[in-house]
């Protein structure tokens, strides 16, 4: 306990140091603003300038930073915060199970929200969402995450390199590639983490997982685009057979 | 005679929702949802009323309001299924009724537990209700009297004090969290001016940040990446027999509820302190009061009622703050206004002229939520308690793929969900860092209220800081922000246990003087 205090302390020592240089930045963007100057015909005073409050806010910051660095400082002991940075810094930490299984949790969403969600139908894009997760969280244990976070990593980032480099060539000569493109790396994903939940699974059950994910994604779609009346942000060849269906266009 | 006449309009919102089977059936649709989502660990109160939000969008805001509010009471309710049946708080209001609730289970009495948490879960609710219609008029009644500069330092207070009080380690760490919402707030075009503040060009930002898509990301994501990262496994249940109201023993204990009650109401009006903290704090206040102290932490009734009569009654204190002055009391009241903001209600101290019926309303909805979490609490329980099977990292997925629609779904802006992530991402950094949430969620709602006022008051005064010294509340106010200030300075508390020590020390000589002279007149 007192040893993990230590080492928050530590952290707090270079925390503070990170929120004064951004309270620096917003006093300095906030000189940046109108103080005496006229701005859209409006003379300034000091007092109803746009700058008074970030100024205000980053002055707070920069004093709640030092602060921050001194009980670091005085709790934690200059041994103490210099053992953090190392240990930061150490491959060892770096490439830990741990914090690769953030970075998964982390890269999943931003996948999704940045390259998928723009560029692919919803239905198959949430589909994949939905299944990277439980393929490399639920399905397997350690070791498995292990054997699958290589396939994972490649396959995203050939999907994303080839919907933002190839997309817009796409887009026009065949307006369902990227749907295609997003089903057939969920397919090969689906694949792999059979193989791979073979052999290290958690026991967890394989086939009603991946319906789960499907079920999920088809009625939250129905629900937002039917029933909510929600465009969705990109309507693919998915989506245009539910309007078709709803609208009886066979 | 106006008061009968509120009483009247008051039992004629009742009588009309109680008859109306829509109201009914979201009434109980949406408590028994609540309780699932806090019952399940990973997901809370705020989340489960944020994901409401997104799908009451659309809905007229008398049913949008009865959804929320029955989400809200369920949900705060529900956290103490899995803390009575596996031992992991299902929502952090419901921690401190681990501390009773499982050794019970242990002895077998899960299903007295868990009556014992309804009847007073439900009676918290009442008593907070009660206190939030008495009180809401007095203190919207004395807020019109507010000028700009008691606007910005009552906003400037909620930040400080949520910061003081919300944070687990140190509270340097709570103000920091606050004054980074504040930066958040201040992203966009300024309202007196139109200056386009940290925009960086981009023209979406112009609007300012919107507040629902950072709540969502504040709350849901970190849910998210702490369920996956730490592997969280679903608990072994203790079985669960009949649940007994337990009527007896909830009126031999009405001293204990109403104490924790006034402790709920109490801390709930306070900015951005949730029912966590009444929670713990009325704990502490029932084993104090108690005859037989040490049997808390062994399976205790009087814990239990405690701590859930407090953290349900702080749904009510939570909503006075924010119905009367516009600031939330507690992180899901904090969402309850993003919703209300969505459906073109602002609240404040002009609510009750624009909107005369709008705390009735309240009230009714407040109290039929009661009885409806009683009923769903008595009878479904031992079906609800099946969820508890179902593994985080299985439905945290689907739950992520909700708040991502969701936000979306609020401004039909794809931007809302570029925002949402790296907030989310940051929210959990801090947290695990030790920085609350809950500040910087006050901070990001009552910055745009801080800068505006603390501008318009000092345009009014041409620059002049003296109104805050004339004027008693600002000058009141004022105080205490700078004692809240100064008591938490290392300085402060070095000066103050340096005092106390010559103050020990002077004593004990006073006391070793006394006894030399006594000693002497014996002699």
């Amino acid at each position: 306990m007192e040893e993990k205090k230590n080492w928050l302390r530590g952290v707090d020592f270079y925390c503070g140091i990170g929120i004064m240089i951004f309270g620096a930045f917003v006093v300095f963007e906030g000189f940046g603003m109108p103080l005496k100057d006229s701005w859209g015909g409006v003379q300034n005073v000091w007092y109803v300038s746009p700058a008074l409050s970030p100024i205000f806010v980053g002055v707070g910051l920069i004093l709640l930073g030092a602060l921050l660095c001194s009980i670091g400082l005085r709790e934690a002991g200059g041994g103490e915060i210099r053992r953090v940075l190392g240990a930061a810094l150490a491959a060892g930490t770096l490439f830990s199970l741990p914090v690769q299984r953030f970075v998964a949790a982390v890269a999943i969403p931003a996948m999704y929200i940045y390259v998928l969600i723009p560029r692919v139908d919803f239905c198959i894009a949430s589909i994949l969402f939905l299944w990277s997760y439980m393929m490399l969280f639920y399905l397997v244990d350690e070791e498995g995450f292990v054997g699958l976070r290589a396939v994972f990593a490649l396959g995203t980032a050939l999907l994303c390199a080839a919907l933002i480099v190839a997309g817009r060539l796409w887009s026009e000569a065949m307006p369902h590639a990227g749907d295609l493109l997003t089903a057939v790396c969920t397919v090969v994903f689906v694949l792999r983490a059979r193989k791979i939940s073979a052999l290290h699974g958690s026991g967890a059950p394989f086939w009603r997982t991946l319906g789960l994910c499907i079920a999920a994604t088809v009625i939250l779609a129905v629900c937002f685009r039917f029933f909510l009346l929600v465009p969705l942000p990109t309507e693919g060849s998915v989506i245009e057979f539910m309007d078709r269906i709803r609208y009886n266009e066979f | 005679m106006f008061i009968l006449e509120r009483l009247g309009t008051f039992f004629g919102i009742l009588g009309q929702m109680a008859v109306t089977p829509m109201d009914i059936a979201l009434l109980f649709s949406c408590t028994l949802l609540g309780i699932i989502f806090g019952a399940l660990p990973g997901l809370t109160a705020t989340l489960g009323v944020a994901l409401l939000t997104t799908l009451t969008y659309g809905m007229k805001t008398d049913l949008a309001l009865t959804a929320l509010l029955s989400m809200y009471v369920g949900a705060i309710y529900g956290g103490s299924y899995s803390s009575i049946l596996i031992n992991i708080p299902g929502t952090a209001a419901a921690a401190a009724t681990a501390m009773e609730g499982y050794p019970m289970a242990c002895r077998g009495e899960a299903g007295r537990a868990i009556g014992l948490t309804t009847t007073a879960s439900a009676i918290g609710t009442i008593i907070g209700m009660l206190f939030m219609v008495c009180l809401s008029p007095l203190v919207s009644a004395f807020a019109l009297q507010f000028t700009s500069f008691e606007f910005f330092l009552l906003a400037f207070f909620g930040i400080l004090i949520s910061g003081t009080l919300a944070c687990p380690d140190l509270v340097c760490k709570g103000w920091i969290s606050g004054f980074i919402g504040l930066f958040l707030a201040l992203v966009g075009r300024d309202r007196l001016q139109f200056y386009p503040r940290f925009t960086f060009g981009f023209s979406e930002f112009d609007g300012g940040i919107d507040i629902v898509p950072v709540l969502i990301g504040a709350f849901g994501i970190p849910q998210i990446i702490q369920v996956m990262v730490n592997q969280m496994k679903p608990g072994e249940a203790k079985p669960l027999e009949r649940v007994v109201p337990e009527f007896g023993k909830i009126v031999r204990s009405m001293g204990n509820i109403v104490r924790s009650a006034l402790i709920g109401v109490g801390i709930g009006s306070l900015p951005g302190i949730g029912e966590d903290v009444a929670a713990w704090v009325s704990y502490g206040a029932a084993k104090n009061a108690s005859k037989h102290p040490e049997r808390f932490g062994t399976g205790c009734d009087e814990g239990i009622v405690a701590t859930e009569t407090a953290n349900n009654a702080c749904i009510g204190g939570a909503i006075v703050p924010l119905l009367t002055l516009g600031i939330p009391g507690s992180p899901p009241a904090a969402m309850l206004l993003g919703a209300l903001m969505l459906h073109n209600i602002a609240p404040g101290p002009m609510l009750a002229m624009e909107h005369p019926n709008f705390l009735l309303e309240v009230t009714a909805i407040l109290f039929l939520a009661a009885v409806t979490m009683w009923i769903v609490g008595i009878s479904l329980a031992r079906h609800v308690v099946k969820v508890l099977t179902l593994p985080p990292m299985l439905f945290m997925p689907i739950v992520g793929l909700l708040c991502i629609i969701g936000s979306y779904s609020l401004g039909l802006s794809v931007f809302n969900l570029y925002l949402m992530l790296p907030v989310g991402i940051l929210a959990y950094a801090m947290t695990e860092l030790g920085y609350p949430i809950a500040p910087l969620v006050i901070g990001v709602i009552l910055g745009p209220m801080a800068d505006e006022n603390l501008r318009r008051a000092l345009m009014v005064s041409q620059g002049d800081f003296m109104p805050i010294f004339t004027r008693p509340v600002a000058c009141i106010l004022f105080f205490v922000i700078i004692l809240t200030f100064v008591s938490q300075l290392p300085v402060y508390k070095r000066l103050r246990t340096r005092l106390a020590d010559k103050w020990t020390a002077r004593k004990t000589r006073q006391v070793a003087c006394d006894t030399a002279a006594d000693f002497g007149d014996n002699q």
